[in-house]
């Protein structure tokens, strides 16, 4: 027994051969003929060799190797390879029509207190702030001048030129004192002359109020002998005032503020425009441009401000566009206006934003450089306001989203910038890991379980076979979808979200494998070779891993390439229900439910479509391995 | 006979017990915040609508699921309402579970019988013919065929088909029940079946797919297991023609194990086609339990968990029982 060895034919047959192959030479000529045991007639192989050869034979199966090798190599290599990650985005420099300035009437006045004391005045505030309404009482009767009472305070309006106003505090009511109309006597603080004459009249005439020495009483009628009396008194001297305007100042340096003392003295001059007028210690004169364009000049005759009804700003909200473009748009706004129109387009000189800068382009002067470019400009009616936009060609840093396949990017870019082919090899990195991962761990549990229910038998097996009954019984696809809109809620981490995935995957799935392991060992624990383990006394762990685990291999091996295949289904299914791996983690399954919506499937096939090929090519390739492997290790197959 | 039935029926209660135990306890585990906010954003999406305010709907779900009993506790009197069938309201539905499983089962059994039903009349002869031709032609185009249905999944499919036939040709509408220009009152009770039945195209197309490739290759290795056997050969032997040992000696035996998975998936045919129905639309279970959890409605998701498990033993159940009445070789104790 001591030089037994079990394969101790094959290694005879082996030195024979190579014996042989030493005489060939010798006497290959001669035609001996064959012996029963001649290794050309009879050729024992190794297990192994055995299970190779067979699976070599089987042409489905290399296919489904081959498409797997290349699948490995192209997920993990390939992805290390490949210049592009899965979460690089692509910019394109390209020009997009954006909006430069906006030119428009201004939509309400600004007021100016005429003396900066009158700010705090409580009843001149109020007047600021219902100046607009007036106004628009007074545009809509036509009337240049409005009086309006309200409480104590008599208000004067006053329209100067279009689009000046002035408003000022005129009169004040106070309570005069009483009057007796059949007595004709006065009850006050002060006797005015002849006045208690004109009031009997006019008490006759049933009159509210009546004017007097520059005065008005108003008459309320308490009881027949008692008249109550009220006097308007106009105010005298400098006057509590309020200018409002829809007319813009722009200077002609336009970095240069506009002090607001400036623009009071214009609009308190602009009546006369024949006169010059002074500020501060210079004097300034009113030039008429056109009909609605004033311009104001310095001493020396140069233009210092120019008055135009439209305010032209940068879209951003700042007024900081040069005079003459503002001239040139309030030039065309007004043309437009007249054909009202609502479109136009003109060539001008415009600067163009760098787009990797965001900043202008300088030259070396520090000047923003201007190229002409065709300016559109485009009328815009919000809540009866009406304002221009000027737009144009700008080059802007974009995101490439949906590129058809180029050279550059083998299959275009998704609608995130991303390269599509990067995100094929991580995807289909992530898909495999988690493939590996869930069946690796579904394995060690099942065998364990399935292992130990096998060996011991009796109370252990009954327990352990209604565990794996339960857990058969437990659906994975809700379970899963349940906890995925748990993780939803509460936006936990895309690489925690694929752990957690993975665990209960793979806790969820091990009942398979521990049945199947179990009954290879129910019928393995009857055979001899196990008796002989047990009588050379060997520990009970070793004879289950050491000698019945390795026998329940080659099913196991089978049911793992299987289970592979369908672990990546799974996951797929679940990243494309938006539930499994999330964004910005690429996965295939995602991949192909960022376009799922009808418009996207039909204009980006060639997103979805190769996607959706590689997991099938996948699966099927475990499942060719898987199939070819089993009939190579179970030969009863073969007829 | 009587009695292995009763034992294994016996044996189903128990596991059922537990495995609902398991969800159960994954259910009560849900953070607490959770089925707050969910109650909260339904209390407020329905308040609308007349339907309950969010104390009511918590105080329903502590009622009917024993939320606040612990978790054994909670899990008894869950379960002494569900087996009197009180699953509670949906949240997502809002109406009781069972009505609504009651109002779109059909439609999910219909079309899952349909699939069967062509299933299994392509699968089974396909099969029989690859394990009789083995490593011909024929088997490599059915074991192929069959793998790339088995490896398909099902949203790949189903997005193929509606790109061909709904979006290409136009044959087929890409999802729901009904055409845009169905109108409920015009419709007789045959241009109705009609319209259904035409939406039911693509799914049933979609299920059979991916459906059949297992059916296809559990015949087929069935059918070479058989064909391997003795009495096959002392059949052939005795000089019996080709076409009565293939069919009557070797397919009836091929039957055996194939009636026995096709009984066990009976009971399937009631449990929907979760992701077929939900990419389709289709108004059925799987895509009625689908949308309830995600959403967070926890009286369904307990509903449609439980008809599930129930469904799957008893599936294992018939199985077990056909196999022992297919089969007079099984002895049954």
């Amino acid at each position: 027994m001591a030089d037994y060895k079990p394969n101790h034919l094959n290694e005879k047959l082996k030195e024979r051969e190579q014996e042989e192959l030493k005489n060939k030479d010798l006497n290959s000529s001669e035609n001996k003929p064959l012996a029963l045991d001649d290794s050309q007639r009879v050729k024992v192989l190794s297990p192994a060799r055995l299970v190779t050869k067979r699976f070599l034979k089987n042409k489905l199966a290399i296919t489904g190797l081959a498409i797997l090798i290349v699948m490995f190599t192209m997920c993990f290599l390939g992805a290390a390879l490949y210049p592009y990650g899965q979460t690089d985005k692509f910019y394109k420099i390209a020009p997009l029509e954006l909006d430069y300035a906006v030119c428009g009437e201004l939509s309400s006045y600004t007021k100016y207190f005429v003396n900066e004391a009158d700010m705090n005045d409580p009843v001149l505030d109020d007047l600021k702030l219902k100046f607009d309404s007036y106004i628009i009482q007074m545009e809509s009767s036509n009337e240049t001048e409005l009086s309006v009472l309200q409480g104590d305070i008599e208000f004067i309006i006053e329209k100067v030129v279009d689009r000046v106003y002035v408003g000022y505090i005129a009169a004040q009511m106070e309570d005069f004192g009483t009057f007796d109309p059949i007595l004709g006597e006065i009850t006050a603080g002060e006797t005015v002359e002849g006045l208690a004459e004109v009031l009997s009249s006019a008490v006759k005439e049933k009159k509210e109020s009546v004017e007097f020495d520059g005065d008005i009483y108003f008459i309320k009628q308490v009881s027949k002998t008692k008249v109550s009396l009220s006097r308007l008194t106009a105010i005298d001297g400098e006057k509590k005032t309020i200018i409002a305007t829809k007319l813009v100042f722009d200077a002609v340096n336009h970095k240069e503020q506009i002090d607001n003392k400036f623009k009071i003295a214009v609009l308190q001059n602009i009546a006369d425009q024949t006169k010059p007028f002074t500020y501060g210690d210079k004097s300034y004169s009113f030039d008429q441009e056109d009909s609605d364009n004033l311009i104001i000049k310095d001493e020396s005759g140069d233009p210092y401000v120019y008055i135009s009804r439209y305010s032209t700003r940068h879209a951003s909200g700042e007024d900081s566009l040069d005079l003459t473009f503002k001239m040139k748009a309030a030039s065309i706004v007004d043309q437009l206006e007249a054909e009202n129109a609502a479109t136009y387009s003109f060539e001008y000189e415009v600067p163009q934003i760098n787009p990797d800068t965001e900043q202008y382009d300088l030259d070396e002067n520090g000047n923003i450089i201007l190229t002409k470019e065709t300016v559109n400009v485009v009328r815009k009616e919000t809540a009866g306001e009406r304002s221009f936009y000027f737009k144009y060609n700008m080059n802007r840093k974009l995101i490439t989203i949906y590129e058809k396949p180029s050279a550059a990017h083998i299959l275009g870019t998704d609608g995130d910038g991303y390269d599509v082919f990067a995100r094929i090899l991580f995807g289909g990195r992530v898909s495999l890991l988690v493939g590996f991962v869930v069946v690796i761990l579904e394995t060690i549990l099942g065998v364990i379980m399935g292992g130990i229910a096998g060996f011991f038998g009796g109370w252990v097996d009954t327990l352990i076979m209604r565990l794996v009954d339960i857990f058969y019984c437990i659906p994975t696809m809700p379970i899963m979808i349940i906890l995925a809109s748990v993780f939803d809620a509460y936006k936990v981490d895309p690489y925690q979200r694929l752990f957690w995935m993975m665990v209960l995957l793979g806790v969820l799935g091990w009942s398979g494998i521990a049945r199947l392991v179990r009954g290879q060992i129910l019928s393995l624990r009857e055979q001899e070779f196990m008796i002989a383990a047990e009588a050379t006394g060997l520990r009970t762990s070793k004879r289950i891993f050491k000698h019945l685990v390795p026998n329940v291999m080659p099913q196991l091996i089978v049911s793992m390439t299987m289970g592979l295949g369908g672990v990546i289904l799974t996951e797929s299914s679940l990243s494309f229900l938006g539930l499994g791996v999330k964004h910005p983690l690429a996965t295939w399954g995602n991949m192909i439910n960022s376009v799922s919506t009808i418009e996207a499937m039909k204009s980006y096939t060639y997103i979805w479509v190769p996607v959706g090929i590689l997991i099938c090519l996948t699966v099927i390739a475990f499942n060719f391995v898987g199939d070819g492997l089993r009939d190579a290790f179970d030969p009863k197959m073969k007829r | 006979m009587f009695k292995f039935i009763v034992k294994r029926l016996l044996l189903s209660v128990v596991i059922f017990f537990f495995a609902m135990f398991l969800i159960y306890t994954l259910i009560y585990c849900l953070p607490t915040s959770y089925v707050e906010s969910t109650a909260r954003e339904l209390a407020s999406a329905s308040s609308k609508m007349g339907g309950k305010t969010y104390h009511e709907w918590l105080e329903q779900l502590n009622e009917e699921y024993g939320m606040n009993k612990g978790l054994v506790g909670g899990y008894f009197s869950w379960l002494g309402n569900a087996v009197q069938g009180k699953f509670g309201d949906s949240w997502k539905w809002n109406m009781p579970c069972t009505e609504k499983f009651s109002k779109v089962i059909w439609n999910s059994f219909f079309l899952g019988l349909v699939a069967f039903i062509i299933e299994t009349l392509i699968a089974i002869p396909l099969g029989v013919l690859a394990a009789r031709k083995q490593y011909s032609i024929t088997d490599y185009t059915v074991t192929c065929v069959s793998l790339i249905g088995i490896s398909l999944p099902t949203f790949f499919v189903a997005t193929i088909l509606k790109l061909v036939f709904a979006v290409r040709l136009q044959w087929f509408d890409i999802s729901g029940m009904h055409s845009r220009d169905y109108i409920a009152e015009n419709a007789t009770a045959w241009t109705s079946f009609l319209d259904v039945a035409k939406h039911f195209v693509l799914p049933a197309l979609t299920l059979i797919f991916v459906g059949i490739g297992g059916l296809m290759r559990y015949t087929r290795t069935n059918m070479l297991e058989v064909l391997n056997a003795d009495y096959i050969r002392t059949a052939r032997a005795k000089g019996l023609p080709e076409s009565k040992v293939i069919g009557y000696h070797a397919f009836r035996n091929t039957l055996i194990p194939i009636v026995t998975i096709l009984g066990g998936s009976l009971p399937g045919l009631f449990s929907g086609a979760l992701i077929t129905e939900t990419l389709f639309a289709l108004d059925g279970i799987g895509y009625a339990s689908y949308y309830s959890m995600t959403g967070g409605d926890i009286p369904f998701t307990m509903f449609y968990l439980s008809l599930m498990s129930i469904l799957t033993l008893l599936g294992n159940l018939i199985s077990d029982i056909l196999y022992a009445v297919v089969d007079p070789r099984v002895r049954v104790n």
